[in-house]
């Protein structure tokens, strides 16, 4: 099996779940659904962690009593793998798509302002595809090394942002009504959640159980604080009314800081950075649900699957933008195209034919 | 002249070049080239001596190919006035004065009497033979290597052993100053060609029973001698284990070097960034292999390759340790800085210059737009031109001698810079940009990762005009994801900061001298297992 999972370290998994926590979060936000009745998304984002960390104990819980490393020796067991496998992989790929979404719009409505949504993506696709074959040990060593560099960013966003706070903005507060703040919460799962789910699909990498309950929580826990923090912020930034429809509200906020003090040029810049902390987040889900998926089927290498996996959720971006109609047509101007990807697996075949075998290690 | 003229008007003439590609066996060409030859694996002399002396001068005449080759030197004497032997050595890699005072002298001067001609090889070593370094061999391979290697080999009739003798006295070049890792505060001291010189040179610095210089023969047909020094007991054994497989897996015709076995037995063969740290100071050298680490030396190459290595032993430099802690965070902090503004900077302008204009002040936009009122070329076109016009200039300074090398960055940097403003071919903000990306440049201290980054920036550059920020952002990212995931010799090229380690030297900040206690813990050595 060459499904590239690797050995990592807690500080590492913790790192890309705090990334995808905050980023899946902060970034995936359906505005219209979440400020509809009043401006209560750090409360509900604090449930909704409270809420995902509670189902991964009981999974985490599950796997020490059947014993087990990832969650797919706790579906292996089952009669109806394939049954149980294939809503998670959607799940994840639906979840991939969300941050990525939200920044293409944020970059075709703020940045690239002539370019198409298309455009974009065909930039974004290919480093999606790398990161997702190139599997989890180098998803959570780049999450860790950019951690730093992202955290900074965002913390200097909300610091530089405190002459926007206006406490009477966060009114109104539904606290009087727990209910909603449950019912919002959980249909927030699908941003809290899928860090987690996605921990326990590359369990094995963890090496240990307790590595990756240890991790999943610190990860969950801070990605969730950082979160509330940055969504508490946005509330005292800018009404609930006005909240409704932004795309990235977080990106929002940097550019009214950047009115107010023209010398601070780098909100472009920082938007960059963090889409690269979207890209990560996105790859995070789909090599997950790529080694859910080969581990179910017993596919013996993740690559296709993540070349597949990156193709869709791409493709559904695209068609959640566009109508259907104007995806058929984009993908029929490909089809003038399409005889290079016939093409271009050729030589690559021809090449493979005499690879040689790769080295392997010598135990002492 | 005349035969010239009356070749040109004969059709019929015969076919005179000398050639050999054309015409030599390598028979029917195909289209894109000639069929590859097979390759002819040189065989290695397996056998034992022969008890005859006659039969051993026979055969290492004929493998040294005594007919031609007039540096082989085959000297007959009578040992102790009863035993023929041969005492051969190479002319030029053996010291004469060594040979005639210490083996022949005594071969004429000893007293052999009532010893047997099988025991006389081990009799003459023990009783008459003044030298020093000696072994008794009775492998033809070994000898053959000896010879070749400088040393002498004493053959006796009727015993199939021989003795060799270290006389190796060739002329070598003395330890000199370091010339590409120069510091003000380290010592002065520079690897030479000579492996022995080499080895003592560690030998002076580390002074501990537990040092281990572990001669080798490379794979290859070349046999070049190669050492692994390292730490007995404190290095990794598995990484040490891992090494000699893979130096036993090099199979090549090439002259071997420290920068071409890291070729043979790296991992990742296409990044650009070296996966071996290539050091001609024998302290640094030296450092590396007090912190578990392997040092490789090589016979005839100036250079120590020490492995396995991580992104910040390339950023390192040789003196950061001896400078005091705040000033040698600053110089890191600065060098990072240099090599991240070198990186990023031609790129970053271009993507702001043409796809995000708004970011760049109006003062900072009129000042280029002035600049480039008369440029004709590109503003990308113009960028990557000049980069590539310093690394020409960088390139060819480096490769002609001394003082001359300095005069072509002088011209290349001011004249050509100058000339070319002057000319309107490109504009004085973009020359100050590739300015500062070269001096950025520099401040990286490893000469392979400074040529790597150096072309990754005209990539960056390339992406940048393409997709502004979105096109660095998407490079950076990948090129990220690519160096997390490549291993030096199963160490993560970003330890010990990802993976995380728990005596982890910070890239950016510098211990205290005293919080550095005991061997790094990345490589995982043996001293520091629980």
């Amino acid at each position: 099996m060459n499904l590239r999972i690797g050995a990592f370290g807690r500080q590492e998994s913790a790192a890309i779940v705090l990334l995808a926590t905050f980023f899946s979060g902060c970034f995936a936000v359906d505005s219209r659904a979440l400020y509809e009745n009043g401006n209560a998304s750090y409360l509900v984002e604090t449930v909704s962690v409270i809420q995902a960390l509670l189902l991964f104990e009981i999974v985490i819980w599950s796997l020490r009593v059947r014993g087990g490393n990832d969650l797919s020796a706790l579906i292996g067991r089952s009669r109806l793998k394939a049954a149980l496998t294939i809503p998670l992989i959607l799940a994840l790929i639906i979840a991939a798509m969300q941050p990525l979404q939200s920044f293409l719009l944020t970059i075709t409505q703020y940045v690239f302002v002539e370019s198409k949504h298309a455009t974009v993506c065909l930039y974004l696709l290919p480093c999606l595809f790398l990161l997702t074959a190139l599997g989890a040990e180098t998803l959570v060593r780049t999450a860790r090394i950019l951690l730093p560099i992202l955290l900074l960013s965002i913390v200097a966003a909300l610091v530089s942002g405190i002459g926007q706070y206006r406490i009477y903005r966060i009114y109104p507060i539904p606290i009087g009504e727990p209910l909603r703040i449950f019912t919002q919460a959980g249909s927030a799962e699908m941003r809290t959640v899928p860090p987690l789910l996605a921990l326990l699909c590359i369990g094995e990498g963890t090496q240990d159980r307790l590595a990756m309950r240890s991790s999943g929580r610190i990860g969950a826990i801070a990605g969730g604080l950082l979160c509330a923090a940055a969504l508490f912020a946005l509330s005292m930034t800018f009404p609930y009314s006005q909240l409704k429809g932004m795309p990235t509200p977080f990106y929002r906020m940097l550019v009214e800081v950047r009115a107010e003090n023209p010398t601070l040029r780098l909100d472009r810049a920082v938007l960059f950075l963090w889409l690269c902390g979207a890209i990560l987040t996105s790859a995070y889900y789909l090599y997950a649900a790529c080694v859910l998926f080969c581990k179910t089927f017993g596919v013996r290498d993740s690559r296709p699957a993540a070349l597949c996996l990156s193709g869709i959720a791409v493709t559904l971006i695209l068609v959640l933008y566009y109508d259907a109609e104007t995806t058929v047509a984009i993908l029929r101007s490909l089809y003038r195209d399409a005889w290079m990807l016939i093409a271009v697996p050729i030589p690559l075949i021809l090449l493979n034919l005499k690879r040689r075998k790769p080295k392997c290690a010598v135990s002492v | 002249m005349k035969e010239a003229i009356r070749n040109l008007f004969r059709f019929d003439a015969p076919y005179r070049r000398f050639e050999l590609i054309e015409t030599e066996s390598l028979g029917t060409p195909s289209f894109f080239a000639h069929r590859k030859a097979k390759k002819t694996k040189l065989v290695k002399e397996h056998g034992m001596l022969s008890k005859s002396l006659e039969a051993n001068r026979k055969r290492l005449s004929e493998l040294f190919r005594a007919g031609v080759n007039t540096d082989l030197i085959l000297r007959p004497v009578v040992i102790g006035g009863r035993s023929n032997a041969l005492v051969v050595s190479m002319n030029g890699m053996a010291d004469e004065k060594q040979i005639a005072d210490f083996i022949l002298r005594p071969a004429f001067q000893v007293q052999a009497d009532g010893v047997s001609a099988s025991a006389m090889p081990a009799f003459f070593r023990e009783h008459a033979l003044s030298m020093h370094e000696t072994e008794l061999t009775s492998a033809r391979n070994d000898v053959i290597c000896a010879i070749a290697e400088g040393r002498t080999a004493i053959l006796f009739d009727g015993a199939g052993e021989a003795i060799l003798c270290d006389t190796r006295g060739f002329v070598s070049r003395p330890v000199g100053e370091p010339q590409n890792e120069m510091t003000i505060l380290g010592p002065k001291e520079a690897f030479t060609e000579n492996i022995r010189t080499n080895i003592t040179l560690l030998r002076r610095i580390l002074k501990r029973p537990d040092f281990v210089c572990e001669f080798r023969d490379s794979g290859g047909t070349n046999g070049t001698k190669l050492v692994l020094a390292y730490l007995d007991g404190t290095v990794n054994p598995a990484l040490l284990a891992e090494l000699k497989r893979r130096l036993d897996s090099i199979a090549t015709d090439t002259r071997l070097t420290v920068g071409r076995i890291e070729q043979l037995i790296e991992d990742f063969t296409y990044l650009p960034l070296p996966q071996m740290l290539k050091t001609e100071r024998p302290d640094r050298a030296a450092s590396a292999v007090l912190d578990g680490r392997i040092a490789l030396l090589v016979e005839g190459c100036p250079l120590a390759g020490v492995l396995p290595i991580t992104i910040g032993t390339l950023m390192e430099s040789g003196e950061d340790i001896d400078m005091r802690q705040p000033v040698g965070t600053i110089v890191r902090v600065i060098r990072m800085l240099g090599a991240i503004l070198s990186t990023y900077l031609p790129a970053y302008f271009l993507a702001l210059a043409l796809h995000h204009p708004g970011q760049l002040s109006s003062e900072i936009l009129e000042t280029v737009i002035a600049s480039r009122a008369m440029v004709f070329l590109p503003l990308w076109v113009e960028m990557i031109f000049l980069l590539l016009v310093f690394q020409l200039v960088r390139e060819a300074g480096l490769r002609v001698p001394g003082s001359i090398g300095h005069a072509i960055g002088i011209i290349g940097g001011l004249l050509l810079g100058q000339a070319a403003v002057s000319a309107n071919i490109v504009s004085t903000v973009v020359l100050i940009i590739v300015a500062l990306t070269g001096l950025g440049n520099f401040t990286i201290p490893d000469y392979s990762a400074q040529v790597a980054t150096a072309y990754y920036r005209i990539f960056l550059c390339i992406a940048a005009t393409l997709g502004g920020l979105l096109g660095i952002t998407v490079t950076g990212l990948c090129a990220t994801a690519v160096m997390c995931t490549v291993k030096s010799f199963g160490v993560p090229f970003f330890a010990p900061f990802s993976p995380v380690t728990r005596h982890g030297e910070h890239l950016l900040f510098r211990t205290r001298i005293r919080n550095r206690a005991g061997v790094s813990d990345w490589t995982n050595p043996e001293r520091r297992r629980a």
